[in-house]
């Protein structure tokens, strides 16, 4: 029986690579989402100006 | 910048407490109303004119004002809108503004007594859920200070937007707590911000936000038309104040004549300022600014030494030692210091000046002289 040296480990490499590929590849699909949905019109851009605690003032103090 | 705009704020819009800033707030309202803001939150202070002063500003300039938890007493009825629903950009945005029951509502009115500030966290939790069946986008205006909007904002679901009020502090990042994006400019005008909203169409979600606070400084150019707008505003604000002043003019005694100060008069007669230090007269001008009257003449002119006189009283030093009633409130110039004993009668003839029916009703020579017998 041919016994090639460190099969194991190169197996357990190989299983971790093909997960880690596959979470790439999620990954990427999940980023495209916004854009997908931002290119389909899906949402709405609003500015809004706010501010708190003008106490009166009308200009700058000193 | 061609995208639809909203312009809020979260509270706190009015001055302090006293005649000069009541009459600014009111040019202030005035200047709000031309620019096209949505939504107002309460904040302790918009009451310090009374409630009829701030219903008058809503009525006369379109303020928006809205507050979910503030009540009268008498009437039981919340004071302003329970919440407010603004359309833009195709969104509904639904504005809900609550107070930390924790501040005092002091008014210039008699109303002070009247106001009952309910828990914010319990009517946001009936509310939000009655709100998002007329809103896309839930924003509180939340006038709680930093620790406390916190706080409410993990205690209850559906707020997509947060502006923080009652605080000095900038969120210069984005911040996102409990689903809310949490936006803060403050203070006094001094920074204003901006924030860029994408929002989900389908369910009114905010799904991103930039935020950018800029400093209102030297390096903003200023509108020349407001500006001409304040400029005239404040010539007015001085004819006002000096109006008032006029009423008041500083006629009696002399120029030659000086008030030495309380502290002249302790060196000499340390028994009487004993008393006179343990007594109303020496926080006669502390009573006047709790309340926010110490720019008002028709009040300093008894809570103060000298106010019509020459060399008396004057906000600018080195007068304005004379604050309270000292000794030559009563008994005349140092300077002039009689010792034949006419100071005496002059400063028992002096009392009913100031305790005057309209003042002091209750004013009786006999029983007050036992408060500062000397």
């Amino acid at each position: 029986m041919l016994r090639i040296k460190g099969l194991t480990r190169i197996l357990r490499s190989s299983w971790v690579l093909a997960v880690v590929a596959l979470l790439v590849v999620l990954a990427g699909a999940l980023a495209q989402q916004p854009r997908a949905q931002a290119e389909s019109g899906n949402w709405n851009n609003v500015l809004m100006v706010y501010t708190t605690d003008v106490k009166g003032k009308i200009e700058p103090c000193g | 910048m061609g995208k639809p705009v909203l312009v809020v704020d979260g509270g706190d819009l009015f001055g302090p407490r006293n005649l000069n800033e009541r009459h600014q707030t009111e040019f202030l309202c005035g200047m709000c109303a031309g620019m096209g803001l949505d939504a107002i939150g309460l904040g302790e202070q918009d009451l310090n004119y009374g409630l009829d002063f701030l219903l008058e500003m809503i009525g006369k300039h379109g303020l928006p004002f809205t507050n979910a938890n503030v009540r009268r007493i008498s009437t039981g009825k919340l004071v302003l809108p329970e919440f407010l629903v603004v359309e833009r950009g195709g969104i509904k945005f639904g504005f809900v503004s609550v107070l930390d029951p924790d501040l005092k509502i002091v008014t210039m009115t008699t109303d002070d007594g009247d106001f009952e500030i309910l828990d914010p966290v319990t009517v946001l939790r009936e509310l939000i859920p009655r709100l998002r069946t007329q809103a896309d986008t839930v924003v509180l205006l939340g006038h709680l200070g930093d620790a406390k909007t916190d706080l409410v904002i993990k205690e209850i679901q559906g707020v997509d937007i947060c502006v923080n009020g009652h605080t000095y502090r900038n969120n210069t990042a984005e911040r996102v707590l409990n689903d809310a994006a949490m936006l803060s400019a403050s203070y006094e005008g001094r920074y204003l911000g901006m924030a860029d909203l994408f929002i989900n169409k389908s369910d009114g979600k905010v799904m991103a936000v930039s935020a950018e606070v800029t400093a209102m400084d030297e390096a903003v150019e200023s509108d020349q038309e407001t500006l001409a707008k304040v400029e005239a505003y404040k010539a007015e604000l001085q004819a006002f104040k000096e109006a008032k002043r006029a009423a008041f003019p500083r006629t009696f005694g002399s120029d030659q004549e000086e008030f030495l100060g309380d502290r002249a008069c302790k060196s000499c007669h340390e028994d009487a300022w004993t008393v006179y230090s343990q007594s109303g007269h020496l926080q006669a001008y502390t009573t006047l600014r709790m309340k926010g009257q110490n720019f008002e003449p028709e009040c300093l002119s008894c809570h103060t030494t000298g106010y019509q006189h020459k060399n008396g009283y004057s906000e600018d030093p080195p007068n304005n030692r004379l604050i309270n009633v000292q000794c030559e409130a009563c008994h005349g110039y140092g300077t002039e210091h009689a010792r034949d004993g006419k100071w005496v009668t002059q400063a028992r003839e002096s009392c009913v000046i100031c305790h005057d029916q309209k003042n002091s009703p209750n004013f009786d020579y006999a029983s007050y002289w036992e408060k500062i017998k000397h």
